[in-house]
């Protein structure tokens, strides 16, 4: 047989898989690097300062302190409101829970600083819940936290909770165990290892969340996440910045850690393998329907306010969208501005998603290195790549003040959420597939074409959703890198709120209203299902 | 024109899995390579295809296929699983073949129309692959092989996951369509009986090596070896001792075959084969009964010969558990061959 044939694929691969590599260790582990050099290196030699003040500040202590309360908090009132909805939406699955289930998957789809907005609607002085004093208290960061997290604990947990098992349960009953002994026996551990897995990318969430602690927390709530970015942006204190960074990463790793660790625990657990085979209820209790309403009640109704707010004064905010705001630019500048990064996003995204899937999905040579580095990004905060990137990429060439790096890093964030979707799709193709279409004469560029991106087709798109969602709502990173003259939709959402005024607060609501819909679409179109043609040409 | 094998090695790392296989199939033939799990058929299979490395020639009539790449080699191949695209309808995939050759739409429909009424299904064309069932999955996989007219058509394991009966239909359908067509057709499978239902030849592979290649008649005759003999499912091979026209093994003694009447104390492996035994008041030997199981319309007593292994014989009507009988050996029915010294 040809060997040279086989000796230049092989080659060809290794290329493409150095060149990747490449680009990711330039923009994730060149800028992460230089981050913890720039805190743990100086005249030549280890320094342990910025760590030792990490824990010897009193307000960092207070600070690192805080953010571990308050992601804690956030994960247990996730869990404690997640799981039973979970139970409702894909056990006793009552009439109209389709629709609730995809009514409460919105918030996590909405970027930070939206939910953000909408809490800040919802319980300033003049909002509906004014009275309760919430506003700017930890109270009010926790709750955004619960609103933006329970659809992680149904999307999480759902699809295993759906999927489980009945018949250990029924041995079990069979066996004359009562309903809490078979629960206790059956499905804890059944389930132990996806809520502990939930758990913990709920808590990486809110540890590193920055949209909704900058624009609830005010001044006396700090996270790390903020705190970063203040120490970097307004006090240039970039050492003490690098401290909290290296803490931060710590967490974050131990987080992902536990998170590995307790999803590979739940992917042990026998499925069910057909689901029509489930056994199906109607809503026969009034608790079902109560739990319903206050579902849709509590991810519809802050979102309404921010439109009232829009609304108000003859549609003020509405009207100021092509003005030219303070700042210098118009709110419609922002949307195309936000158009134009989450479409160059998405593209970079989804060519380094769909590489690197193909590349680990059929073992290419060196492409296990990929694995690992395209993941760092979800074990960095956006804020910390941000940082990275403003102190790392001015060598060989200064690129920070080119657009381009904005949808690079959007595209680096959105990554290990596109890399979750196609990964298993494309690992889920079997080999003896794209034998079969070699061995019918398909060349192997259209074994990729009809094989792999035909399968694939559904998870692509979804991940160019994902992938353009999280563009247009992304804030962490963004905010070291956008340039001023023309910000994204949520930098300029954040810039519109941090003035005084009544017109350009509405004006920060109308933008909010249209990044809302615009994600809405973009996830709604990933929903709809393409029929597939059946005729005998494609 | 034939399908060529010559001195075909497959390795993967420092393990041979297919060592030295020659082979040659002629158009409208069906050889059935015959071996056991792990035994190197798939392999063999995927490289006559091109799709792993080997060492060695495949050629076709007198063009080498050696230096051609697996989608231009025009061999077709059936796989255990099917791998049909979950993607495409029952039509494109029979057409995905005729398409990859460039086919035009017009003539592409009629093909796939001709091919799935040839294999009955008819109809199917739209038809999602995941609503099919077994026997339907396995005529699509069968007729997509079939449509792009291959040179030769190679089958691994294609009856694997279906029910006796119809693997039974489909397995005499394949044998014609072949027939029909003048395809050179090698398959592989693990089940004697498959390989004997639809093969004109017959390859038995053990580890990696062709053991014994002949028409049916003669590999179910006269099996060359224990280890064919066990690959035809005989059963193990018993270790004896050849004196003066007797087989002594131990628990029994049988006449010896024709060649090895005047050898004296060598050592011999001895098979039976299933129909050896028979409960007979003449016979020689004296069996206790261990157990009577119902078998099909009759019943089955497995028998035990003083010390030896248990064997089936088929029981009388008025036979116990416990009973004492007297069997019968066919001489016929034992195979003898060359074992170790004593």
């Amino acid at each position: 047989m040809d060997s040279t044939r086989s000796r230049l694929t092989r080659a060809g691969q290794i290329v493409v898989v150095l060149v990747t590599a490449a680009l990711l260790v330039y923009f994730v582990v060149w800028p992460i690097g230089n981050v913890l050099r720039q805190g743990l290196w100086a005249n030549g030699s280890l320094r342990f300062e910025p760590l030792t003040d990490v824990l010897s500040n009193r307000r960092n202590r207070r600070i690192v302190g805080f953010t571990l309360w308050q992601a804690t908090i956030s994960t247990l009132v996730s869990l404690a409101i997640g799981l039973p909805l979970t139970y409702l939406l894909e056990r006793r699955r009552p009439w109209g829970a389709a629709l609730v289930r995809a009514l409460v998957l919105v918030p996590f789809a909405l970027p930070t600083v939206v939910v953000g907005i909408a809490f800040l609607a919802f319980f300033a002085a003049t909002g509906p819940l004014g009275e309760l004093r919430i506003a700017q208290t930890t109270t009010i960061i926790v709750v955004a936290h619960v609103y933006f997290n329970v659809a992680v604990v149904v999307r999480i947990v759902g699809p295993r909770w759906r999927l489980f098992d009945e018949r250990p349960s029924m041995a079990a009953r069979v066996l004359g165990a009562g309903s809490w002994n078979c629960w206790k026996a059956t499905t804890v551990p059944a389930l132990a290892g996806v809520v502990v897995n939930a758990a913990a990318v709920v808590f990486l969430f809110c540890m590193t969340s920055f949209g909704v602690v900058a624009v609830l927390g005010g001044p006396r709530n700090t996270t790390i996440e903020t705190e970063i970015y203040r120490l970097t942006t307004q006090e240039l204190a970039l050492d003490r910045a690098s401290g909290l960074v290296i803490a931060q990463l710590s967490a974050v790793l131990a987080t992902m850690w536990i998170a590995q660790r307790s999803w590979r625990r739940s992917e042990a657990v026998k499925l069910r393998v057909a689901e029509p085979m489930l056994h199906r209820r109607r809503a026969t209790a009034v608790t079902d329907v109560v739990m319903m309403i206050g579902a849709i009640a509590f991810v519809v109704t802050p979102l309404t306010f921010v439109v009232e707010r829009a609304l108000r004064d003859d549609g003020l905010g509405f009207r100021m969208l092509a003005r030219k705001s303070a700042f210098g630019w118009s709110p419609i500048d922002s949307v195309k501005q936000s158009l134009q990064m989450a479409v160059w996003a998405t593209v970079i995204a989804l060519v380094l998603g769909v590489v690197i899937a193909v590349a680990l999905s059929r073992r290419w040579t060196g492409a296990r290195v990929l694995g690992p580095l395209s993941v760092l990004p979800i074990g960095v905060s956006a804020v910390t790549l941000g940082f990275g990137f403003l102190i790392a990429l001015d060598r060989p060439i200064d690129v920070r003040d080119r657009w381009q790096l904005v949808p690079v890093a959007h595209a680096l964030v959105a990554l290990p959420i596109v890399l979750r979707t196609l990964l298993p799709v494309f690992q889920g193709i079997a080999k003896s597939t794209r034998e079969a279409a070699i061995i019918l004469g398909a060349s192997p560029s259209r074994v990729v074409r009809y094989v792999d991106l035909a399968v694939a087709r559904r998870a692509i798109g979804t991940s160019a959703a994902f992938a353009a969602a999280i563009s247009f709502g992304e804030f962490g990173a963004t905010s070291f890198i956008a340039r001023t003259d023309t910000p994204t939709m949520p930098i300029a959402i954040a810039k519109l709120l941090s003035r005084p005024g009544a017109s350009t607060r509405a004006t920060a609501y109308a933008v909010s209203v249209v990044l809302i819909v615009i994600v809405c679409v973009v996830i709604g179109l990933a929903g709809i299902q393409r029929r597939g043609r059946l005729e005998v040409d494609r | 024109m034939t399908l060529t094998v010559r001195n075909l090695n497959v390795v993967y790392g420092s393990r041979v899995v297919v060592a030295d296989v020659d082979l040659e199939v002629s158009r409208g033939e069906i050889v059935a390579v015959l071996g056991a799990s792990g035994s190197g058929k798939s392999s063999l299979l995927r490289a006559i295809c091109g799709l792993i490395p080997y060492d060695g020639s495949v050629s076709w009539g007198s063009c080498s296929l050696d230096s051609t790449a697996a989608h231009n080699r025009q061999i077709g191949l059936m796989f255990q699983d099917h791998a049909l695209f979950e993607h495409m309808s029952v039509a494109d995939n029979v057409g995905f073949g005729l398409k990859m050759r460039g086919v035009s739409r017009r003539d592409r429909v009629a093909q796939v129309m001709r091919w799935l009424g040839l294999v009955g299904l008819a109809g199917f064309e739209s038809r999602r692959i995941s609503s099919l069932s077994g026997g339907e999955q396995q005529r699509v996989a069968l007729a997509r092989s079939m449509a792009p007219a291959p040179r030769a058509l190679l089958l691994d394991e294609p009856f694997g996951a279906l029910d006796p009966t119809l693997r039974a239909r489909l397995a005499a359908e394949l044998r014609d369509l072949v027939h029909h067509h003048s395809i050179a057709a090698i398959l592989v499978t693990h089940d004697h009986s498959e390989a004997f239902m639809i093969a004109d030849r017959i390859a038995v592979l053990i580890g990696g090596r062709i053991a014994q290649l002949g028409s049916p008649i003669e590999v179910w005759s006269r099996p060359e070896s224990t280890a064919v003999c066990e690959a035809l499912g005989f059963g193990t091979a018993i270790r004896a001792t050849a004196h003066e026209g007797v087989i002594d093994c131990g628990w029994m003694t049988v006449a010896a075959p024709e060649h090895l009447e005047h050898v004296r104390d060598r050592c011999v492996d001895v098979v039976f084969r299933p129909d050896a035994f028979s409960i007979d008041a003449q016979g020689l030997c004296t069996a206790i009964v261990r157990s009577i199981a119902p078998y099909r319309d009759r019943s089955q007593a497995a028998i035990q010969v003083g010390g030896g292994p248990m064997v089936y014989v088929d029981s009388a009507p008025n036979l116990r558990v416990g009973d004492v009988v007297r069997i019968a050996v066919n001489p016929e029915s034992v195979l003898c061959y060359w074992g170790g010294s004593m």
